[in-house]
């Protein structure tokens, strides 16, 4: 008995501690800030994806479709969609402080449930592209893409970070 | 706004949590009570902050195998394995509190120092860490010094670690304090009321007084630099000296209370520390649970008095540090501790023997003035800033003696400072229980019926009135 | 002998007395604990029973918002702390009595000596004023810029601006005693200082301050009333171009039970306003009112459905809207444009004698392109009118503004 004690405890002080790292290790990563420069960000993500249904959206665009206040963040860049049969729509937020998460990705998730009622039962492509959409919420970055490569794009934002 | 922490002087505490606790608790029988204690508060944990769970999980687990190592090696008689358990144990504890609270500190300095440009993740600070932290060194402690047998039951250790009432924000009760209520407690009607009346005293201290005079502050201190006059810097001071006693010490009522509605009897944190007449009788009455967990667990061991005055003077000197980095991860609280530090030095070596010849008035004002100053340390965001602001209190650097805004907010906050004065004396609960005493037969039952009644009722309206207002000592 | 019996027998007696006494202090003592303990528990409970009893509100009049309703469950909210965070809000939102309490909390503070609530001073003579907020020197200075760009570009258009003083600064004979106050007529001087010369501003607070014993801002309410927007007005209408408007007009009180927002904000329902509608004595010409977020028209300013809600200064122009164009049977050609917060609502009813059509922009609600405006309406003149409280935080004119630029390429 003694003998697998020796072992077990020691085991199990270790598993707890691994657990722990792991843990650490990802609010680490939530909450990375990155110093990236929001232009170059875009750039990345754009260059990667097929933005020939979209156009560059402006602050009241922003505050229209999400109900997001532009001057709060260190910078925002929408693509929206040209056409309203399409649902192509790139979200890029530089926030200034990391406890506007939470408020970014309520507005996000909200644009996202009003496009997917919109697009119920029409464009079954359209809807598909919103159903595989990435919110990406990286520390100070929130990046969300409703694009037919949404997964590139999430790449390609990852690595500018 | 983010997700918060319940506390205890919310809406959704004492009229959701609370009850519901409550019932599900006495419900329960009596096996599996402290089960139902576990699963209360790690829900309570979880509120606000539910991923911050792991960590308070993790507290738990490997402490309690480490408990468990320490115990087996000394019963094995290998005293050096249980070393060893110890100080990894120890070492994974601080290195947890370390990171989450004075990660930004130290990357700060050594980036200053080494000019490097270092960086790290700003978390957000899990709450209670450090007092739960405080709480597991305690049982590690005592397990090594044989003050107590180690907790084989993982849930009972579940409970000491993770109570409710003490988690956020203490008291820090040692483990050797808590064991035997583990297994054998009782609560009946007589100590539920005794708890209920602490609870609803800490509750008007906190909310009624507390936080009046909170918003004063909150003002003052958001007023620029020139505008400040010694007036204005005075009632800045005395407004807080007031206010974190009644937040504190009415926390911690609320907290004692609670633990005691439940069977649990802890040592009461605060004892009037503002009547003390030297900075040592202070720092007995305040903050009691601290105290003594540095001088039972870091001053003791280092030697105490016993190795002679140099080794007396090193120990004093390195708690004191060590409690004003507990308070926060920054320079002013550091020099705050080293101020008392000091303090304390002078009294106990150079002026012991003046100290009963001077009258108890004149060493209490001198007290009460060293403590407030203290204070002006503890809310200064910087260390300058806080010099800066003393010396306003005494006429340096200040635009005027008194100005408009020092009298605005003067006659804002005079009643609840004079309220709040007088409350901090024992003379006060002295006074109610004479008045109660006046009240005969079923009158004075009537009255502990009716007070009870207003305080309660009064608070309600402010905790309406307010979606959200922090007990201070929470972000330790 | 007989001496030491009854000695101890009298000690004995006293020794019993004196443990009675004690008995019966602990007895009490007791008994007190007990009803502490269900005094508490009755509260509580009975609170508990209340809030469940009373059924759920969706909206609160006073604080002008949607009162949470219970969260939805899912496991991810539950992990990200949102769940929790919504059943912390429900129940504090869906608290019996709300309002009430909230004005209980006022009357406890009143009875301290404080002379505050939530923002709002508690001033004399019932009169409740906002705090005047820090300005953003940064939103300021960008929306400042964007005036000035937008003058430029159409330099052939009268650009005037006007920035309205609230009433703790107009009023501060009416505020606490040594109640700390922001130095709005430096903030006025500063926004004045940063115009481009093409942009006339009319700087209104020595015309308000000459009448500021009159009635002339809401004593509950955050919007100066008619009376203090007529001073402006003719503080105004040299610089609009406006000769020789008449002092007097058609006055009707519509309402004498107007409790307004800071009323709401600070719990205090001691006063009530009333509201006067103020029809020019030289206009017969006639107008018809177009709100564009609605498609309805109307033949008048007023809307009179707004006297039953709560919001009364609504009366004017039912509110808020993106976009309101007012035409009048006025042939002089002059197209007024006005950029405005709900300062302007009942500062309109003063100049629909003077223009053809005035066309009103609410930036906060407005999202199109306000070039097409200045191209497709011939406007002739705009005001940018606006009270320095929303000003000094407002980004909204400046995405508006802006947004001209991207089309006139």
């Amino acid at each position: 008995m003694k003998k697998t004690e020796r072992f077990l405890i020691p085991a199990a002080m270790a598993v707890c501690v691994a657990v722990l790292l792991l843990f650490i290790g990802f609010l680490q990563k939530s909450g990375k800030i990155s110093k990236a420069d929001i232009k170059t960000v875009s750039h990345a993500v754009t260059s990667v994806t097929d933005m020939s249904q979209m156009e560059e959206g402006d602050n009241s665009m922003v505050k229209r479709l999400y109900g997001l206040e532009p001057g709060k963040y260190n910078g925002t860049v929408l693509y929206y969609p040209t056409s309203a049969a399409t649902a192509n729509e790139i979200l890029i937020v530089k926030l200034t402080d990391i406890k506007q998460q939470d408020e970014v990705k309520a507005a996000v998730e909200a644009r996202l449930a009003v496009q997917k009622k919109n697009f119920n039962g029409y464009g079954v492509g359209q809807y598909e592209m919103l159903q595989n959409s990435v919110t990406d919420i990286s520390g100070n970055y929130v990046l969300f893409a409703a694009t037919k490569n949404a997964k590139a794009a999430d790449a390609a934002f990852q690595k500018t970070l | 706004m983010g997700a918060e922490a319940m506390t205890f002087s919310s809406l959704i505490f004492l009229f959701a949590f609370f009850p519901i606790s409550l019932l599900l608790y006495y419900l329960v029988p009596q096996k599996a009570k402290n089960t139902a204690l576990v699963v209360i508060s790690l829900l309570f944990y979880a509120w606000g902050m539910p991923k911050y769970m792991v960590l308070l999980a993790f507290s738990i687990f490997f402490n309690y195998f480490a408990g468990l190592g320490i115990a087996r090696s000394k019963a094995a008689d290998k005293r050096h394995a249980a070393l060893t358990y110890m100080v990894i144990a120890t070492v994974v504890n601080l290195l947890l509190l370390g990171f989450f609270k004075y990660d930004g500190f130290l990357i700060e300095n050594i980036n200053h120092l080494f000019h490097l440009s270092l960086t790290y993740t700003p978390l957000p600070l899990p709450i209670g860490i450090s007092f739960y932290t405080f709480q597991a060194l305690s049982y590690l402690f005592d397990i090594y010094m044989e003050k107590a047998p180690v907790q084989e039951n993982f849930i009972n250790f579940a409970v000491y670690v993770s109570f409710f009432p003490k988690i956020t924000s203490g008291p820090i009760v040692q483990y050797h304090d808590m064991v035997d209520q583990l297994t054998h407690r009782s609560c009946d009607l007589v100590k539920f009321g005794e708890g209920a009346k602490l609870f609803i005293i800490g509750l008007g201290k906190k909310v009624l007084l507390a936080d009046g005079l909170n918003t004063t502050f909150t003002a003052v201190s958001a007023l620029p630099a020139n505008g400040i006059s010694t007036l204005t810097a005075w009632v800045g001071c005395i407004t807080y000296t007031l206010v974190i006693y009644f937040d504190f010490s009415g926390y911690s009522d609320m907290a004692i209370g609670l633990a005691k509605m439940f069977g649990f009897d802890f040592a009461k944190n605060f004892d009037y520390p503002y009547i003390s007449e030297s900075v040592t009788e202070y720092w007995r009455r305040w903050h009691i649970s601290l105290g003594r967990w540095f001088r039972d667990y870091v001053y003791i061991p280092l030697g105490g008095n016993r190795n002679g005055l140099a080794k007396n003077i090193r120990n004093i000197i390195i708690v004191w540090l060590l409690t004003g980095l507990w308070h926060g991860a920054a320079w002013n609280f550091i020099f705050w501790g080293g101020f008392y530090g000091a303090l304390l030095l002078l009294e106990k070596f150079v002026l012991k023997d003046f100290l009963p010849k001077i009258p108890a008035a004149v060493k209490h004002i001198f007290t009460m003035l060293m403590v407030m100053i203290g204070w002006v340390f503890f809310f200064s965001p910087t260390l300058p800033s806080g010099l800066l602001w003393v010396g306003r209190m005494f006429g340096i650097g200040a635009p005027a003696a008194a100005d408009a805004a020092g009298r605005y907010y003067l006659t804002q906050s005079l009643a609840l400072i004079i309220i709040g004065a007088f409350g901090a004396t024992p003379a006060a609960a002295r006074i109610g229980r004479g008045i109660s005493a006046m009240a005969r037969g079923k009158y004075r039952l009537a009255l502990r019926i009716v007070s009870c009644c207003l305080i309660l009722v009064l608070s309600m309206a402010y905790m309406v009135n307010s979606t959200y207002s922090t007990f201070l000592y929470f972000k330790f | 002998m007989i001496d030491s019996d009854t000695e101890a027998s009298g000690k004995e007696t006293i020794e019993t007395r004196r443990r009675a006494t004690q008995k019966k202090r602990a007895l009490l003592q007791k008994r007190l604990s007990i009803l502490t303990g269900m005094t508490l528990l009755v509260v509580v409970l009975l609170t508990v029973i209340i809030n469940l009893v009373v059924p759920d509100k969706s909206f609160s009049v006073n604080e002008n918002r949607n009162l949470a309703e219970w969260p939805k469950f899912s496991v991810q909210s539950l992990l990200d702390g949102s769940y929790t965070t919504g059943l912390q809000s429900y129940v504090s939102d869906q608290f019996f009595g709300r309002d009430g309490w909230i004005t209980f909390k006022l009357k406890q503070d009143r009875i301290k000596g404080v002379q505050e609530s939530n923002g709002v001073y508690l001033g004399k003579d019932g009169y409740l004023m906002e705090k005047p907020a820090e300005p953003d020197n940064s939103a300021v200075q960008k929306s400042i810029d964007a005036i000035n760009s937008f003058a430029e570009k159409y330099n052939s258009v009268h650009m005037h601006m006007t920035v309205v003083p609230n009433a703790a600064c107009v009023l501060s004979d009416k505020l606490p005693k040594n109640a700390p106050v922001r130095d709005q007529k430096a903030d006025l001087a500063n926004i004045k200082a940063h115009l481009n010369q093409q942009v006339s501003f009319t700087d209104v607070t020595s015309a308000l301050s000459a009448h500021k014993k009159e009635n002339i801002y809401y004593h509950t309410d955050h919007h100066w009333t008619s009376l203090g927007a007529s001073y402006a007005f003719h503080a105004m209408a040299g610089g609009l171009g406006i000769q020789n408007p008449p002092k007097k007009c058609d006055i009707y009180t519509v309402t004498n039970r107007f409790e307004g927002t800071m009323a709401s904000k600070s719990g205090c329902y001691d006063y009530q306003d009333s509201i006067e509608v103020y029809i020019p004595k030289n206009s017969e010409n006639s107008y018809y009112v177009t709100y564009e977020d609605s498609h309805k028209k109307s033949a008048s300013l007023y809307q009179s459905a707004a006297l039953k809600a709560k919001d009364k200064y609504t009366v004017f122009l039912g509110g808020n809207h993106p976009l309101v164009t007012i035409h009048t049977t006025n042939n002089n050609r002059k197209c007024l444009l006005l950029f405005k917060d709900s300062y302007a609502n009942c500062f309109v009813q003063f100049l629909t004698p003077y223009y053809e059509e005035i066309i009103l922009v609410d930036p906060r609600y407005y999202y199109e392109n306000v070039g097409k405006i200045m191209s497709g309406e011939n406007v002739t003149d705009v005001l940018f009118l606006y009270n320095l409280n929303t000003f000094a935080a407002d980004t909204d004119l400046a995405d508006v503004l802006s947004s001209a630029k991207i089309t006139a390429k």
